[in-house]
């Protein structure tokens, strides 16, 4: 049986102490965790572009997004199975944290600051080992890149953020699902569901848009080559700055939207839903309070 | 607005979002002071 709401914000709190003690008494190794976290989200991102290029729009407008959502779902399965960091899901950990008394508000914080540095470090250095590769700056690899990041980046500060905010919420509903249930096949199709419901779904990851809009930058001065021989193309440049076409506006308004969606509509949902007295009861009878994902 | 990064709108609603999470706990801890060892507080 699946665990209940009350015993689940428990287990999301020993997880908490387990992740809050690695950052406490060594840091390196949760930053190490972040870095090998955030490369596996853009495993998902590289497979989805492999698979989505060339995918004519008319056979079914949709068919692309689902492609890309089936590949990318198992991102999500292999962070949770080996117990490595996503900033996003520990967002809501943390403050489930916080509500039990686990960590403060420092602690929290310091901990978000550490995972986002370890995940963009990953997902970036593993993006540019793709960009160093032959393989996706060929065409339709290179023209999808370039697609998928003129169609995120060029989207408006509030687009952005609502997609964000959506994401996080059906992502971090199925992390902490995850932890809820018992058997493996159960674990595997919660944590599943979460990736392909935000790719599928067209939404904003943090640290999967760190890489996936870093490759077309990386891979610009081929697509201006390539798309010079394709006559009446005005190709849209793609900037790191602020501003429409920028990574870095996309990255802002995607984080903001992602903090509001895993923490006011996941982790304070299901704690607010436990009930207070059976959950101080559970803590009567423990012994242990540290639980690794 | 729509590009710039101090999009007022949005770092409203973020700043919303801060102080309703914040009060959120702080109202929780003060309906439930020894949460969430209460029991095994008052049995001691």
């Amino acid at each position: 049986m699946p665990a209940n709401v009350d015993e689940l914000v428990v287990r999301v709190a020993d997880i908490c102490t387990y992740k809050w003690d690695m950052i406490r008494r060594r840091p390196l190794a949760y930053l190490v965790s972040g870095f090998t976290g955030g490369a596996m989200v853009v495993f998902g991102a590289t497979l989805a572009l492999a698979v989505s290029a060339g995918v004519p729009e008319n056979l079914a407008p949709g068919l692309a997004n689902l492609l890309m959502g089936l590949v990318f779902m198992f991102s999500l399965v292999i962070i949770m199975v080996s117990g490595m960091t996503l900033v996003t899901a520990d967002m809501y950990i943390g403050l489930i944290g916080v509500f039990h008394r686990r960590i403060n508000w420092g602690w929290f914080i310091w901990g978000v600051i550490l995972g986002y540095v370890g995940n963009f470090l990953g997902s970036m250095f593993f993006m540019w080992l793709i960009s160093q590769s032959a393989s996706y700056a060929y065409m339709p690899w290179l023209l999808r890149a370039h697609a998928i990041g003129a169609a995120k980046m060029g989207q408006t500060a509030t687009q952005i953020f609502v997609m964000g905010i959506v994401c996080t919420w059906m992502l971090q509903t199925a992390a902490i699902l995850y932890v809820k249930a018992d058997s493996d096949i159960a674990k595997i199709a919660m944590a599943a569901y979460g990736p392909l419901a935000f790719v599928a779904g067209m939404t904003e990851h943090c640290i999967a848009n760190i890489g996936f809009l870093a490759l077309p930058l990386f891979q610009q001065d081929f697509y201006l080559k390539a798309v010079a021989k394709i006559p009446d193309t005005i190709p849209i440049i793609l900037h790191w700055g602020f501003g429409q076409y920028g990574w870095a506006h996309n990255q802002l308004y995607t984080v903001l939207g992602n903090f509001i969606g895993g923490i006011l509509f996941v982790g304070i949902v299901f704690q607010l839903v436990s009930h207070p007295k059976r959950v101080s009861r559970l803590y009567q009878n423990k012994t242990n309070n540290m639980l690794r994902l | 607005m729509d590009y710039s990064p101090f999009n007022p709108v949005i770092w409203l609603i973020f700043i919303g979002f801060i102080a309703v999470t914040y009060l959120t706990v702080k109202v929780f801890h003060k309906k439930f002071p020894n949460y969430p060892n209460e029991e095994k507080q008052k049995g001691k």
